[in-house]
């Protein structure tokens, strides 16, 4: 049983944006006790007309969290006015709310933002444009950049989080999409400096009437990975829909990777799992969903070790944030130092509030 | 919730165990075998007797233990993964003075309560659980996350409701919802253009901020978890329109706010009787002190809540305000929810904590030194997460109570109003 309460909660935090005339500006949030104020304080120089539409969009996508709390205020500020008409800051405010309470905990790295919406008491239909995020990677390297989902498709070639609806930020589909979107993440090892955790998403869609009977490979597509690549998912995820039994030629289906410059297939653990959960087939994680590990043989539901757990294990303990799963291979590492490694990393995952668990093969127990 | 409006129903042959749960008895009635009859006095207690046996101003009751059996989705996200769940409510328990499950039909079934309210209740208290992070169903559970999931099920259960699980397995709802299908129909209704006018047009931003302007009129009084019984939902409806429907008319708003606030005067004491009753580790008795006086704080400020419809004397209040006041005691019995199941949570953790530290000293094996000074700070941690939690709730109790009661004044026509002259 773990807890929601976040652990590492900054004081204040920022989150940067970009304006419409290309300036950027910096949201600052800071959060102290309510003592019967308003939940939430905004301020723009020079248009409280504007800090008043601020307080409304926190408020409204305030609605979409299941965890209320009453006993914090938090105040929010833009350093500079955005021209008229412009609301690329809207995300900014909303996300810059989330980390000041901790509810959502994106890692060391500082945010940047890009995105507006018309239904943010739904979480949904945020949008942004693709030039505005691509400034925004530019200018600010090493940021994470997390825009809205530009009207042809999300932004290619640069590293952004493109995301239409606030669920995303864990993985989770959109309740109210006819595509059904999911992600998992999957730890990137190289060397030690530049691990990171990189993400796979999968996307079904109803198979059209025209298409029944076709082979399950031929309606999957990776359109980012070359021919080697793409044959290897196209098997994994077919022999891992023939184990679930009720999943072959039902669905058409999309699969983008974050960075596809990797070699090995331990990301097929995850990309099974974002599948399951893409097709509402698996208990859906509260944060996101993290694994690690390959199978030689899929249409079983086997589970088989990975190299390299440990640096793995290293990376993500560092990363979890409270509501995270994370799945592991269970044959990977034998005899005591099992006991002791797998002992101290889960204790630290559950301080952090996720939960761990090794498996030997996918689904219920 | 559960139809104070109705119309009584037939008792010639009471439909006990098949339609409804539990009913209200007047005068000769034939009930089903099986059947446990309860005479309610004024003051709520209960004593099982039966309705022959009711004095003046008892309230004669018959129930079905049951068992009932439902199936539902518990993440709103995942319509093809279930539980099937089939609980009763069990003989009464000689060691309570008050039985929970008396204490739940007394406070919430009325004049009847039909089985489907009862699954709705049930499956809604466990989709909050555990999107509150209350109750853990993560994706490939393991075995040991089964138990952990189903022990606090059944405690869940019992502390909400007063019923027993007799059994909960995970099925495949496969068969009876198909997900392609629903993603389909999303589409034929984002392609219909009746649909689509609804939603606001990105190119024309002042449309657009007039509706979201309209949406924070309506939601920023309503209650936070109504979000999730949207998401809850197997069609996401618009909120707007289910706000709006929910509480339109003031006879509703009335019905709902009478209901929440004789479900806070009951069920406060009870709550905090059982916190009370907590077995909490040394060095928590000032910190429970402190939640048992906020409590009863609360319960006295429900006790003295002013009307409704009354914003002072012989001023009426206007509608809207009367549906906001509604909407925050409907929010405030939300927060007593949570706190029915952080309580369940708390039981739990107080049992288990003993068993814990032994358990945990034995599984670390190679660290046993270590593993018993280890257990003591996890279930400190534990209890004093458990601790915020319980301020977060009684803060939110208090906030909404406050709320309900509070008068906003309306402000004065801008037609009247005089523009200083320098």
């Amino acid at each position: 049983m773990t807890n929601a309460t976040p652990l590492r909660r900054p004081a204040s935090i920022e989150c940067r944006t970009v304006l419409a005339d290309g300036r950027l500006a910096v949201i600052t949030a800071s959060r102290r006790a309510r003592a019967n104020r308003a939940d939430v304080k905004c301020a723009v120089p020079g248009s409280p007309a504007l800090a008043t539409r601020m307080q409304q969009v926190v408020r409204l996508a305030r609605h979409t969290e299941a965890r209320f709390d009453s006993r914090e205020q938090v105040v929010l500020s833009l350093d500079r006015a955005p021209p008229d008409h412009d609301r690329g800051w809207e995300l900014a405010a909303v996300l810059a709310d989330r980390m000041v309470r901790g509810v959502w905990q994106p890692g060391p790295a500082p945010v940047a933002a890009h995105g507006w919406s018309d239904a943010w008491h739904q979480g949904t239909a945020v949008t942004g444009s693709g030039s505005a995020a691509a400034a925004l990677a530019r200018a600010l390297p090493g940021t994470l950049v997390i825009c809205g989902m530009a009207a042809g498709g999300a932004p290619a070639g640069t590293d952004v989080l493109a995301l239409r609806h606030l669920g995303a930020l864990t993985g989770h589909s959109d309740p109210s999409a006819a595509i059904s979107t999911a992600r998992a993440w999957f730890p990137l090892h190289s060397g030690g400096v530049h691990d990171s955790l990189a993400w796979v998403e999968v996307s079904v869609a109803p198979l059209p009437l025209a298409a029944q009977g076709w082979d399950e490979e031929e309606t999957i597509a990776v359109p980012e990975l070359n021919a080697t690549g793409q044959l290897a998912i196209r098997q994994a995820l077919a022999a891992a829909r023939h184990f679930d039994g009720r999943a072959l030629g039902r669905w058409r289906t999309v699969v983008r990777f974050s960075e596809t410059r990797f070699q090995g297939s331990s990301y097929e653990l995850a990309l099974v799992m974002a599948d399951r959960l893409a097709r509402g087939r698996e208990f859906v994680p509260r944060g996101r969903l993290i694994a690690t590990g390959c199978s030689g043989a899929w249409h079983a539901g086997r589970v088989d070790a990975v190299q390299e757990l440990g640096a793995k294990l290293a990376l993500i303990a560092l990363q979890a944030a409270p509501g995270d799963r994370i799945l592991l291979p269970e044959g990977n590492i034998s005899g005591e130092i099992a006991d002791t490694v797998i002992a101290d990393v889960n204790n630290a995952i559950r301080a952090r509030g996720a939960t761990m668990a090794r498996i030997a093969r996918i689904g219920m127990i | 919730m559960f139809g104070f409006g109705k119309p009584r129903p037939a008792v010639r042959e009471a439909p006990l165990g098949t339609a409804l749960v539990a009913l209200r008895v007047y005068g000769d009635v034939h009930l089903p075998p099986g059947c446990v009859e309860l005479v309610f006095s004024a003051a709520g207690q209960a004593r099982r007797a039966p309705h022959s046996r009711a004095g003046k101003g008892e309230i004669a009751l018959a129930y079905h233990p049951g068992p009932y059996e439902t199936v539902f989705a518990p993440f709103a996200g995942a319509p093809e993964i279930g539980l099937r769940l089939r609980y009763l409510a069990d003989a009464a328990d000689p060691r309570v003075a008050q039985q929970r499950f008396d204490l739940f039909l007394f406070s919430e079934a009325g004049e009847a309560l039909p089985v489907d309210a009862l699954h709705q209740a049930t499956a809604a208290a466990v989709r909050d659980a555990l999107a509150q992070g209350t109750l853990e169903l993560p994706a490939c559970t393991t075995l040991d996350e089964w138990h952990g999931f189903r022990a606090g099920l059944n405690e869940l259960l019992y502390t909400r409701f007063g019923l027993t699980v007799d059994d909960c397995v995970p099925v495949d709802l496969g068969d009876v919802c198909d997900y392609a299908e629903q993603l389909r129909a999303r589409a034929a209704q984002a392609a219909d253009p009746a649909a689509a006018g609804k939603v606001g047009a990105h190119g024309e931003p002042a449309a657009a901020a007039a509706a979201a302007a309209a949406a924070a009129a309506t939601t920023t009084t309503a209650p936070p978890g109504a979000m999730d019984a949207v998401a809850a939902a197997p069609h996401p409806v618009p909120r707007e329109a289910d706000a709006s429907t929910a509480l339109a008319s003031p006879c509703d708003a009335a019905a709902t706010d009478a209901r929440a606030l004789r479900r806070l005067f009951l069920e406060l004491p009870a709550w905090s009787a059982g916190v009370r009753l907590l077995a909490l580790p040394s060095g928590m008795a000032a910190a429970r002190r402190d939640l048992l006086q906020r409590c009863a704080l609360a319960a006295l400020d429900v006790n003295t809540m002013p009307a409704l419809a009354w914003s002072a004397p012989n001023r009426p209040l206007a509608a809207a305000s009367q549906a906001r006041r509604a909407a925050h005691s409907a929010a405030a019995v939300q927060a007593l929810e949570q706190a029915w199941a952080l309580l369940a949570r708390w039981r739990l953790a107080t049992q288990g904590a003993a068993t814990a530290a032994t358990a945990g000293g034995a599984m670390q094996t190679a660290l046993s030194a270590q593993g018993g000074a280890t257990a003591t700070t996890a279930c400190a941690a534990v209890q004093a997460a458990l601790l915020d939690e319980a301020d977060r709730l009684m803060a939110n109790l208090t906030f909404h109570l406050a709320a309900r009661r509070a008068v906003e004044e309306e402000p004065a026509p801008t037609a009247s109003r005089k523009e200083p002259h320098l």
